[in-house]
């Protein structure tokens, strides 16, 4: 009865609660609309970290990721490699060789990281070479290839077939200097790590190093959920190294991947703080244009909670109809943008490269959106009734009657 | 035994800015089954006698006992239910909930009492059907006449079996027709089911038909008649 | 006389106006914090980047920037120096030489930035004596050099130690040579703080082989916000053709492009709220018209123009976004006040990852007079136009049907 009277007392004024209605659909839309692409973006981020090089875990010498001395490689590596592939949840592995190093063309020098990949394994592994954008991979039949930026081979003004060199620390902490060719040109979404990294073959790089040695191992799961296991497995098995997922590798995946879930919070929460000053106002007239009516109910015997209780399920159901109504259409739009995904290089898209995210968006959106949404609209609701709802209790049914 | 007494009952407005003295010492009994009307003109505090028996309003001195429950200073809570399960109140406008049909609103007080589905459906329907309102059952007040809607609200006060029904003003805003209507139909009810009614009025119509009319001049009472019979 | 009746026509049902003032305020208020927020955060960036990275404005040879090496710098003089900074918006100018190197300490060799600098004039850019940790700073031609604290640890070096460094200096020459470490500063940026090394501008200069010259002049306004100006008048007082002027915009526009898409992102949010907040007003002014059709009604028939009651109308609708605009900055200085002196402090994940783009945690919210102008008038304009729904009213009005009700 309660839930039928507030019902009613909405529908008496159709235009009112219909421009309200369409605030919250709108805000609705828009918010999930922004949040999907958000998380869209971040989802393509979060694959292109995995997938091109961060991997589902990795192992490293306990102090490596700190400090990056050349001494500090993985002992053991072959024993990982074959405790690895003995494994059923790895789906496949690379062993990297890393150095820090200075790259000199004859017109300049540069810092850069050096990457020894071993090709075939890394291509099994990740999807890095999808980057090359001129010439081929490593396994050229070429002596000492090298994979340049197009960031830095701008930077150092060379091209393809260009000879540069490689200046670093070997083993015994002596500078040794070579010289690579350019087999081919990468560009990821990441111009900053364009500028700041170099692929050669772990091979050369070892023979250079003065050792066979692994400083890093990428390993991708056939189940990502099963990675810290594994990391638990590898660090049990081996000693002097650490072996960590991409949670707990990457600050930034981390940061994406806690902040997706929280994403649409946020933006929700800004809207219907603008939605609840609507409300709230549209309560307020509600209640003002009704005093003798609230009045003649208090007279008659209908309590205070009841009528405090009608209020608040008013502003419940006025805001939840036009949630349902903004959801469907969000739900409508989000099916047809999802397939053709959403080109954002006329909003400034491309400028995005810079922090590595893609300019063409796919939206996602989860049953967890709608739901916090569908909450942050009742408490929104709830919470702007209550001024009104207030003021309608302080009501003197013996002044308010009269007429 | 009186089912309404006031001992000494004064209301004043202001008291600190301007004074207005709405009610002075008044000293009323009503027994059961009484049809009696409050008259007198405007201001002079028939309105606030009526909101002070209905406990819609606090007096400044003095208190109120209906049925030997002294209503006066009672909390607000237990107030609103003592209203809804002993006084029935008819008012001049604004007397019914526009959004519900007159069914629903004869319903409501019983639901309000927590009656038995079907019982509170029978019931709804004898006094609306009492009232002279067959066949409008699903009307919404907006769709019934001045007169309609007054049926329809003394239906609802009769229907939480109240020891009384306030009145106020109740005919001021009907034409002659529907207010003699009105009024037959209260006669009957008072007469038949020995229900008792109290206006408050300055309509003519009304005080012809009262058995005791109390005049009112100034807040205090200026007469108090019964008459033999009507 | 309209004017007055207007007025009193606010004010004959306070909270009517009250409602609708104070759904106009609201809107300001949110709108000037939002975008003070976001205005704030990108000063920061900006800050940020100029004072430790690149400056307001360099000069540099028309070469540097396609072939950022040290045969591309450039003869600088106190000539020069005294010619720029003899322009009357330029505060000072800074001359910088700078270069990679590798650098080593006993065992090992990282790659460096060598920075030949002028303590002096850089301190007024960016305070860099403050952020000495330890030790002092070189003089010219005392062969010392200051060394990032990053990168020391890395090389397993401190105050006193010895460090060589090793590179290419102007037209393929040789360039090194062993320096005492006489001082360890802490860089803000995480990336810079493990590779930088200071020297003083003529040290560097005669380790580089190039005496006089220098790869960059940076020029700091009077004023930021004069950037552009200077940058454009720079030219003329240079009179070399060889020598170009770049604004950090040019010279970080991954910078420039990040701030602007997040400004095209909140500009979006901005009118995802601006139609929701449109919204909120309509509804308020909707049931003001409504509640008021009998009112006109009964002037219309009483023999009032439409016109002028519509422009009666018009005032009252303008006096009350006026009152909600002004209201609304006087509401809304008060969060952005409280966030400009109590700024909002990144943490955890959030922190790493801006300190690893060289970007400081703090972001104080911005005080500008050009936020409050342009909100204001957005919203203004807002409200102008839904207050066009009474006045249509009241042109198409039937009077008959409007006083009966």
């Amino acid at each position: 009865m309660l839930l039928s009277i507030s019902w009613r007392n909405i529908w008496r004024h159709p235009a009112r609660s219909g421009v309200l209605m369409a605030a919250i659909i709108a805000g609705i839309w828009a918010g999930i609309l922004v949040s999907a692409l958000t998380n869209g973006w971040i989802q393509q981020r979060f694959n292109n970290l995995i997938q091109e090089e961060i991997t589902h875990a990795q192992v490293h010498h306990p102090e490596f990721l700190m400090e990056r001395e050349v001494s500090m490689y993985v002992d053991d590596a072959h024993e990982i490699f074959s405790f690895l592939n003995g494994n059923e949840r790895v789906k496949a592995y690379a062993g990297r060789t890393l150095s820090d190093g200075m790259i000199q063309s004859p017109l300049t020098s540069s810092g850069v990281q050096i990457r020894g990949v071993e090709p075939d394994r890394e291509r099994g592994t990740t999807t890095f070479h999808e980057n090359i954008i001129d010439g081929d991979y490593l396994d050229a039949d070429m002596r000492n290839p090298i994979l340049l930026g197009e960031k830095l081979t701008e930077k150092l003004n060379v091209d393809i077939g260009n000879r540069i060199v490689l200046t670093f620390q070997d083993l015994d902490n002596e500078l040794t200097s070579a010289s690579f060719i350019i087999s081919g040109i990468f560009r990821t979404a990441s111009t900053p790590y364009d500028e700041r990294n170099v692929f050669v073959k772990a091979e050369d790089l070892q023979e250079l190093l003065g050792g066979d040695i692994y400083h890093e191992v990428a390993i991708m799961l056939h189940d990502e959920n099963l990675v810290e296991g594994l990391a638990a497995d590898l660090n049990s098995s081996f000693d002097h190294i650490v072996a960590e997922s991409w949670y707990e590798l990457s600050p930034e995946l981390r940061y994406i991947s806690d902040m997706g879930g929280n994403l649409i919070v946020y933006i929700m929460g800004v809207i219907m703080l603008a939605l609840a000053f609507g409300i709230l106002n549209t309560m307020l007239m509600a209640i003002f244009e009704r005093m003798k009516e609230l009045g003649m109910l208090l007279a008659i015997g209908m309590s205070k909670v009841r009528v405090f209780l009608m209020i608040m399920m008013e502003s419940v159901i006025l805001t939840l109809s036009g949630t349902v109504v903004g959801l469907i259409l969000t739900y409508l739009t989000l099916e047809y943008v999802g397939e053709k995904g959403f080109d954002m290089t006329s909003m400034g898209g491309e400028s995005m490269a810079q922090f590595g995210y893609d300019a063409v968006v796919y939206p996602v959106a989860f049953m967890n959106d709608y739901i916090t949404t569908i909450i942050l609209v009742v408490i929104t609701a709830l919470l702007a009734a209550i001024y009104p709802a207030v003021k309608a209790l302080r009501l003197k049914p013996g002044e308010v009657v009269r007429d | 035994m009186a089912i309404i007494t006031t001992h000494n009952l004064s209301k004043v407005y202001n008291p600190e800015t301007v004074p207005v003295h709405a009610l002075r010492d008044v000293n009323l009994e009503f027994e059961e089954g009484e049809f009696t009307t409050v008259r007198g003109p405007s201001g002079s505090g028939k309105t606030t006698l009526l909101n002070m028996i209905g406990g819609l309003d606090t007096p400044s001195s003095g208190y109120v006992e209906v049925d030997g429950t002294r209503i006066t200073g009672m909390k607000d809570r237990a107030l609103i239910d003592f209203r809804l399960n002993n006084i029935g109140f008819v008012f001049q406008a604004y007397n019914l909930i526009p959004v519900f049909t007159a069914f629903e609103n004869v319903s409501f007080i019983m639901l309000l009492q927590k009656w038995d589905k079907q019982k509170m459906k029978a019931r709804a329907e004898e006094l609306l059907t009492a009232v002279g309102l067959k066949g409008k059952f699903e009307s919404r007040p907006k769709q019934l006449s001045g007169g309609e809607q007054q049926r329809v609200a003394v239906a609802r006060a009769l229907a939480s079996q109240p020891k009384f029904i306030l009145a106020d003003e109740p005919t001021a805003n009907l034409d002659t027709d529907s207010a003699m209507n009105l009024l037959d139909m209260m006669e009957k009810m008072n007469r038949e089911e020995n229900v008792t009614f109290i206006f408050s009025t300055h309509d003519q119509r009304v005080i012809d038909r009262a058995r005791r009319v109390i005049t009112m001049v100034d807040g205090a009472i200026h007469k108090d008649e019964t008459k033999l019979s009507p | 006389m309209y004017l007055k009746l207007a007025w009193r026509n606010i004010w004959r049902n306070k909270r009517r106006t009250l409602i609708t003032i104070s759904s106009v305020m609201f809107a300001v208020v949110f709108a000037l914090f939002l975008e003070s927020l976001e205005r704030g955060a990108h000063n920061s960036m900006i800050d940020n980047m100029t004072r430790f990275h690149t400056g307001y404005i360099q000069v540099q040879d028309y070469r540097f920037e396609s072939e950022p090496s040290l045969d591309n710098a450039f003869y600088y003089n106190d000539e020069l120096s005294t010619s720029i900074s003899g322009s009357e918006s330029v505060e000072y100018t800074i001359p910088r030489i700078e270069t990679f190197m590798l650098a080593a300490g006993a065992d090992i060799t990282r790659g460096a930035y060598m920075l030949g600098i002028d303590v002096e004039k850089e301190d007024r850019l960016n305070n860099i004596k403050d952020r000495l940790t330890e030790g002092r700073f070189f003089e010219p031609g005392d062969e010392t050099v200051v060394v990032s604290e990053g990168l020391a640890s890395r090389l397993e070096l401190s105050v006193g130690d010895t460090l060589a460094l090793l590179g290419q200096g102007r037209f393929g020459m040789t360039a090194s040579n062993l320096y005492e470490i006489s001082g360890l500063i802490r860089h803000p940026m995480r990336d810079m703080n493990n590779q930088l090394v200071y020297m003083s501008l003529p040290d560097a200069q005669w380790l580089l082989s190039a005496e006089e010259h220098i790869t960059a002049l940076l020029v700091t306004p009077d004023r930021v916000r004069d950037v552009e100006r200077v940058a454009a008048e720079l030219p003329s007082a240079l009179q070399d053709d060889e020598l170009v002027v770049r604004t950090w915009r040019e010279m970080i526009p991954e910078l420039v492009e990040a701030l602007e898409f997040d400004e095209a992102q909140t500009q979006l949010m901005m009118l995802i709220l601006y139609v929701v907040i449109g919204f909120g007003i309509f509804g308020t002014i909707l049931t003001m018209t409504l509640e008021r059709l009998r009112e006109f009604g009964i002037l219309l028939s009483v023999g009032m123009q439409r016109l002028k009651l519509a422009f009666v109308m018009f005032i009252e609708t303008f006096f009350i976004t006026i009152l909600g605009v002004l209201a609304g900055f006087g509401l809304g200085i008060i969060p952005i006040l409280y966030f400009h002196y109590n700024p909002i402090v990144l943490a955890g994940d959030m922190e790493e990852l801006v300190a690893e783009w060289g970007i400081d945690p703090v972001m104080p919210a911005a005080i500008a007079p050009d936020i409050f102008l342009r909100q204001g008038v957005i919203i203004f304009v807002l409200t102008t136009i839904i207050c066009l729904y009474p006045i249509i009213k009241i042109l198409t009005l039937k009077v008959l049907e409007a006083s009966k009700r």
